[in-house]
């Protein structure tokens, strides 16, 4: 039919053949498609939408999931190395000394802020009544924690290799102690509670005796060999303390009370320097010879007070007035009727007295060496009449250095008598 | 001015505007049938704005993308249906320019059956060519082909198409 058709006739009917599209398939297929892209760019939308929320989601999620870890880890770090950070450097009895010392501070705290109020007990549906009784049960447990606390410090300064550091480590803690007796009879005042009462009454009489085991042993260890040295401090320091255990042995006083004290002498003070065999005055005996162990505590009260000059108790500071009132009031209304923490309480307010009146005295006698040597220091620029005059001031500061060095070597002062004896009457002279 | 991206349903619009009557005829030319050719027309719009994410407007032009879907597109037709092998009389008849122009209508019926008898590659690279009227660069771009070698089998098949017309 077609012969010898050329390459260009065939290019030309390939390219003639452009049928065209209807107009209504043009029509309904734009409308379909503007109605599909709508639709589906709205979802598409949505869907980037949901997904950039899914995203999020997965994003954070794994962010915090792989940084959970380092991030407890600088929180664990921060919780635990920054509060020790000061403490880092310091030897762990030392650590052990500052705990103690911040409870101090906390039952301070309580004493200034009044939350251990001076007053009678209230009935216990009041409320304020109860927030006093859980104020001294807090006083309580900082007291225990201030124990167990020297006692780790103890254990931790036997274990010191240096024998320099071991005295310095038994005089902080010394000192801790004589801080706990003095702020922990401060509260002692203020308590209400009779189990309170009992409980850190005990706590103080713990510590004042264990303060004076340490205190003799830090004179004596200089003297001693390493060997003796830590065997002697496992002897006399490192015993246990438990306030419960305290507590029992209260028990075991009271039923053995008074066959003890038809047999024993009454008790006697353990002041510094003080000898073993100091008795308590007589007069004193007599009024508070007691027939149980509550008249007993009275009169150990009154036995630790007792080496004390007048004219010491009669110079001591204001803070120890309300202490004075307080065991005054105790000590007068000794008698077999009183509450049986009150025996508790005029003891170790004696003990907390006993331990302002040593340091007062240990202040004073510094004092009063400390004034000759300026006086003299002072009279080498002065003329000769001066010079005369400060002969006569160093005699007197020589008689007054023999006077604390008797104190020093231990021996008591005399008692003075003076205008302001008859407040004083309780102390037994 | 031809939408270079399909982000958008006015692009969408923009393109079917511009190139559905190409791609119309190139289809019609393929499959001889006009419902057919529409159908598959339009199908190759949807699929298109589906799959609009996958368009690299760096790589191809929207054109040639529409092209090679196209392409795809009766592929999968002739692959699940047995295509019709005669050109119906009445699509012919109806391009009046075809009679006027080229003088006989037999002439390109005649044409289109040799056309038909070719393998589909060089079926789809003679119309791209010659009935489209796109470039040897662009029907490279659109069967996915490089520029010499598409070059080289446009012309065996036309050769070949000869070789069946005479």
């Amino acid at each position: 039919m077609f012969r010898n058709i050329s390459e260009s006739t065939l290019k030309k009917s390939l390219r003639s053949y452009a049928p065209e599209p209807s107009a209504l398939w043009q029509k309904e297929t734009l409308a379909r498609l503007r109605t599909l892209a709508q639709t589906e760019e709205v979802e598409y939308k949505s869907e980037v939408i949901a997904w950039s929320w899914r995203t999020r989601f997965i994003f954070w999620g794994g962010l915090l999931r792989r940084a959970f870890v380092p991030v407890l880890t600088v929180l664990i770090a921060v919780g635990v190395i920054l509060p020790n950070w000061q403490t880092a450097d310091l030897p762990e009895y030392a650590r052990h000394v500052e705990k103690a010392r911040t409870a101090l501070k906390q039952i301070e705290h309580y004493v200034a802020s009044g939350e251990i109020a001076l007053t009678e007990p209230t009935p216990s549906f009041f409320p304020q009544a109860e927030a006093a009784v859980s104020s001294e049960e807090s006083v309580v447990e900082l007291v225990e924690t201030v124990r167990s606390e020297t006692k780790i410090a103890l254990e931790k300064a036997q274990i010191l290799e240096s024998e320099g550091e071991t005295v310095a480590a038994l005089s902080a803690i010394a000192e801790l102690q004589q801080d706990t007796l003095e702020i922990v009879s401060d509260a002692l005042v203020r308590l209400q509670d009779d189990s309170a009462v009992e409980r850190v009454t005990f706590a103080l009489e713990d510590t004042s005796e264990e303060n004076l085991n340490l205190e003799a042993h830090r004179k004596t260890l200089l003297a001693m060999n390493t060997n003796s040295r830590t065997l002697a401090f496992e002897n006399q320091i490192a015993a246990p303390f438990s306030l419960e255990k305290a507590a029992d042995q209260d028990q075991q006083e009271d039923t053995l009370a008074s066959a003890k004290m038809v047999k024993e002498t009454p008790p006697q003070a353990e002041a510094p320097g003080e000898t073993q065999d100091q008795k308590l005055p007589e007069n004193s005996l007599e009024k508070t010879l007691p027939s149980n162990n509550r008249q007993m505590k009275f009169a150990e009260a009154e036995a630790i007070l007792a080496p004390f000059a007048l004219a010491e108790k009669s110079r001591v500071s204001p803070r120890l007035e309300p202490k004075f009132q307080k065991l005054e009031a105790i000590l007068k209304s000794c008698s077999a009727d009183s509450e049986h923490c009150e025996g508790h309480k005029a003891k170790g307010l004696a003990i907390g007295v006993r331990v302002r009146l040593e340091r007062e005295r240990h202040e004073q006698s510094d004092q009063d060496r400390e004034t000759p040597e300026q006086k003299s220091e002072n009279s080498g620029q002065s003329s000769n009449e001066e010079n005369n005059e400060t002969h006569e001031d160093g005699r007197g500061s020589q008689e007054e250095n023999s006077k604390s060095e008797d104190q020093d070597s231990g021996l008591l002062p005399v008692p003075e008598q003076d205008s302001n004896s008859k407040e004083f009457l309780w102390w037994g002279k | 001015m031809p939408p270079t991206t399909l982000e958008t349903a006015a692009d969408l619009e923009s393109a079917f505007v511009t190139w559905n009557r190409l791609l119309f005829q190139y289809v019609f030319a393929r499959l001889r049938q006009r419902e057919v050719a529409e159908d598959l027309v339009q199908e190759v719009f949807f699929k298109a704005w589906r799959s609009r994410e996958s368009f690299n407007a760096e790589k191809s032009s929207l054109k040639n993308w529409l092209f090679a879907i196209t392409i795809n597109a009766i592929r999968d037709y002739f692959r699940t249906k047995k295509p019709e092998s005669e050109i119906l009389t009445e699509d012919l008849a109806s391009t009046q320019e075809v009679a006027r122009e080229v003088g006989d209508k037999d002439l390109v019926r005649f044409v289109f059956k040799k056309v038909k008898k070719l393998p589909e590659r060089d079926q789809e690279l003679i119309l791209l060519r010659y009935n489209q009227g796109l470039n040897v660069i662009e029907i490279a771009d659109i069967v996915g082909m490089e520029y010499s070698a598409t070059k080289v089998a446009l012309h065996r098949a036309i050769k070949k198409l000869k070789t069946l017309c005479e």
